[in-house]
């Protein structure tokens, strides 16, 4: 809880240091932008064990920063041809933090961004393995055992760089690059998560990311002028 | 807009570098219950070793041996209760362990093995004198689990 509080904190610091420090910073809210990413429907093609789709959105609350979030699910599921076991993982992840675009005034054209940001990153899974064997030279063979359903959580940073390109009015398509920082797993010592939904490899500390995603965005825009 | 193809740039080059390939299983998975032989004299506790000593555990022949000062034991994964077979010379003793079990994952590759924590181990005193566990976990690690004094 104390790494969310820090995480808030330091947002609200960024936002304020960027709202004192710019001229034009007054709050314009809206431009509510929501997309898929379509790397999540190519993976499976790669790698056939994890599917899974992830939303994404992003809403503009002054002039070069941007609230975004990530929500997104997946599945593992592997087979005894692979491993002296089966197993299957479930999980669900959400992502909050904001996105500044670094595009100079005289390079914005169209509502196209070049942005750096973070979020603060959760995800729940569950996993369970069945069909287990464990050889013995001296005693009876372990076969057909199973564990218990396993819940696990984990908290991560992500900080992010990408691009988000106007195609055609209000439709975008852009990337993202990822880089991720575990802070906390609460795991358990029979098994350790294959794969951690939004994160990545599940026995690493550290891991990257990306997207590959269209958006549509709303056009709505509230522009609140402050009086100097 | 410079600073931003380098940092794409070593943002791709990280992304590539943290590709691996899978890994096949390298760690040997042995767990056994690590027992050391002892003596008492005089009221000083010694190391010693046994001659002609032979282990049998579900038939199979663990051990058949001169000058063995240490053993180490596979305890059946699939029951709560190991009973082995001590022969000397002519006597035989038979020495159960009683224990629980945990399965865990060793990890992917090398998949799941067996755990045990001792609770009691019970000698017929035909060889042994007396039997203390000093370590109860038996795990992958080298560390006496048991002392047998003969």
């Amino acid at each position: 809880m104390k790494q969310i509080f820090y995480f808030i904190i330091s947002c609200i610091l960024l936002l304020c240091t960027e709202k004192a420090y710019n001229q034009e910073g007054d709050w314009k809210v809206g431009g509510l932008r929501i997309g898929a990413d379509l790397s999540k429907f190519v993976l499976p093609l790669f790698f056939p064990e994890t599917k899974g789709y992830e939303f994404l959105a992003d809403i503009q609350i002054l002039d070069k920063i941007f609230i975004a979030g990530e929500y997104g699910r997946s599945r593992t599921e592997l087979g005894t041809d692979s491993y002296n076991f089966s197993y299957e993982l479930k999980g669900s992840y959400f992502k909050l933090g904001l996105n500044k675009n670094i595009l100079k005034p005289d390079e914005i054209t169209r509502n196209d961004i070049v942005f750096f940001g973070a979020r603060y990153s959760f995800s729940a899974l569950r996993h369970k393995a069945a069909d287990i064997s464990i050889t013995d030279e001296h005693w009876e063979e372990v076969s057909g055992i199973e564990t218990e359903e396993i819940s696990l959580k984990c908290h991560f940073i992500d900080l992010t760089a990408g691009v988000k390109t106007e195609l055609f009015k209000n439709i975008y398509m852009g990337w993202t690059i990822r880089g991720m920082i575990r802070l906390y797993l609460k795991s358990n010592n029979i098994m350790d998560p294959y794969f951690i939904p939004g994160f990545g490899k599940g026995g690493k500390k550290a891991s990257v990311g990306f997207n590959y995603s269209v958006y549509y965005r709303i056009p709505y825009k509230i522009t609140a002028k402050e009086e100097r | 807009m410079k600073s931003v193809h380098v940092i794409t740039a070593i943002l791709v080059l990280f992304l590539f570098s943290n590709c691996e390939e899978d890994s096949q299983c390298t760690e040997e998975i042995e767990i056994s219950a690590n027992i050391n032989f002892k003596t008492v004299s005089l009221g000083v506790r010694k190391d010693t070793s046994i001659n002609n000593l032979t282990v049998i555990g579900r038939d199979t022949p663990y051990y058949n041996n001169n000058n063995l000062n240490s053993i180490s034991l596979a305890l059946s994964q699939v029951s709560d209760t190991s009973v082995f077979k001590f022969t000397v010379d002519t006597v035989t003793d038979t020495i159960s362990f009683y224990y629980n079990r945990e399965h865990y994952m060793v990890s992917f590759e090398c998949g799941f093995a067996t755990r045990f924590t001792l609770e009691e181990i019970i000698t017929q005193n035909k060889i042994l004198d007396s039997v203390s566990i000093i370590k109860p976990n038996v795990d992958m690690s080298d560390e006496t689990n048991i002392l047998f004094y003969y």
